[in-house]
């Protein structure tokens, strides 16, 4: 208890010590007669050591004029534009725009392959050509003369998973860029904006 | 460049002197002058000595501070860069001889009523014994003692925890001590 009470002696002088801490101090304190002493002999340095006077220096404002006039000159900084610039604020709305974009191109190549799928668009789909084969499908079809390799279920399965999870894949990559995108955005505003909020609470 | 009004706040001054505007920087020199020149003396315990510091410690803020940012007061970060300054002031002079330590005590020890010596002779003794602390104790102690700055005050100029500066002052202030009941020591047995 003693010693733990001495090290904190410091911390009680500097008025650092508080609550339920100060308390405590002050208890012990009025029982410790050792640690009395030592608080009165480090008052004392501290007393001693603000005593010594402080020497005249070249005034202020002479200072600063030899300081101003030995200043290196600085090339002016480029800085990151401001939270509230334009371009500052066009980089989320261009990823709103990519984002919407991509929703409408994924959405309307789905409406069209299930309507191409279900035949609701009879020969006009001709033109849309077979997106339903991988590379791999399409060249064993071509060796084989197109006759083998289509007629083995297995083979045809497993491009119809090869296409239908590279155009899950597709989707999900670049929606998850645009994300990932806004969210170091956003990180950076938190950045740029987290000084102005210290130097708010400071000043209240 | 326009002239900066009294007015002005620190953070305007600050994006101002960062954007090259010296007349801006030397609002905040000026604002700042007493406090780094004080921190630097009591570093190298040389009116001389201290002046050079404090003009290096400028000089530093200003090629830095287009890195500034808001995080720490614009004082400790200039505290922080004169604790350095002093410290690099003090490390290029030459070093002093233990005559010369022994020297300049007596020449503070004006004559005088004995109470008032004996008080002269252990300030003195103080800033001598200030002067050969650790580095990290003695910054500590001065931004304490004479900036009067808080514990966490001092742990932000310095970039350490509050735990290290309450240990360092600790220290700091108990080797002062000790050098002090040694000197009371010697005292009354001389003046018995």
């Amino acid at each position: 208890m003693h010693e733990d009470m001495r090290t904190l002696l410091n911390a009680y002088l500097d008025g650092e010590l508080h609550g339920m801490r100060q308390r405590e101090m002050e208890t012990h304190l009025v029982s410790c007669a050792a640690c009395q002493n030592e608080l009165k002999e480090l008052g004392f340095v501290s007393e001693l050591l603000r005593a010594d006077p402080t020497p005249e220096f070249t005034p202020a404002e002479r200072f600063v004029s030899q300081l101003t006039l030995s200043l290196p000159r600085r090339a002016l900084h480029e800085r990151p534009p401001k939270p509230g610039s334009l371009p500052w604020w066009l980089v989320p709305a261009g990823l709103l725009g990519a984002w919407f974009f991509l929703r409408t191109v994924f959405t309307l190549t789905d409406v069209v392959t299930a309507a191409k799928m279900t035949g609701l668009l009879g020969q006009a789909a001709g033109w849309l050509g077979n997106g339903q084969e991988t590379i791999w499908f399409s060249a064993l079809t071509s060796l084989s003369g197109g006759q083998a390799v289509g007629a083995l279920p297995m083979l045809s399965i497993l491009n119809n998973v090869s296409v239908f999870g590279g155009y899950l894949l597709n989707g999900f990559f670049w929606q998850a860029l645009i994300v990932l995108l806004y969210w170091a955005w956003l990180f950076f505003w938190w950045l740029r904006r987290r000084p102005r909020l210290i130097k708010m609470r400071n000043a209240s | 460049m326009t002239q900066p009004q009294p007015a002005d706040t620190e953070t305007s001054l600050i994006e101002k002197a960062q954007n090259g505007d010296r007349n801006a920087f030397g609002e905040l020199v000026r604002r700042h002058y007493q406090g780094v020149v004080l921190v630097v003396y009591r570093m190298c315990g040389d009116t001389g000595l201290a002046e050079d510091a404090a003009q290096e410690a400028f000089m530093r803020a200003w090629e830095n501070i287009p890195s500034y940012r808001l995080k720490s007061p614009l004082r400790n970060w200039l505290y922080r860069i004169a604790v350095n300054a002093a410290l690099d002031v003090l490390r290029r002079k030459p070093e002093e001889t233990l005559e010369d330590k022994e020297a300049r005590i007596v020449a503070d020890q004006a004559a005088g009523p004995e109470a008032v010596l004996i008080e002269k002779e252990q300030v003195a003794l103080l800033q001598q014994a200030l002067k050969s602390l650790p580095e990290a104790a003695r910054s500590v102690l001065i931004l304490r003692e004479y900036n009067g700055l808080s514990y966490q005050e001092i742990a932000s100029v310095l970039e350490v925890p509050v735990g290290t500066v309450m240990s360092r002052l600790n220290y700091a202030r108990n080797r002062l001590r000790e050098i002090l009941r040694g000197y009371t020591a010697r005292t009354e047995g001389e003046y018995a």
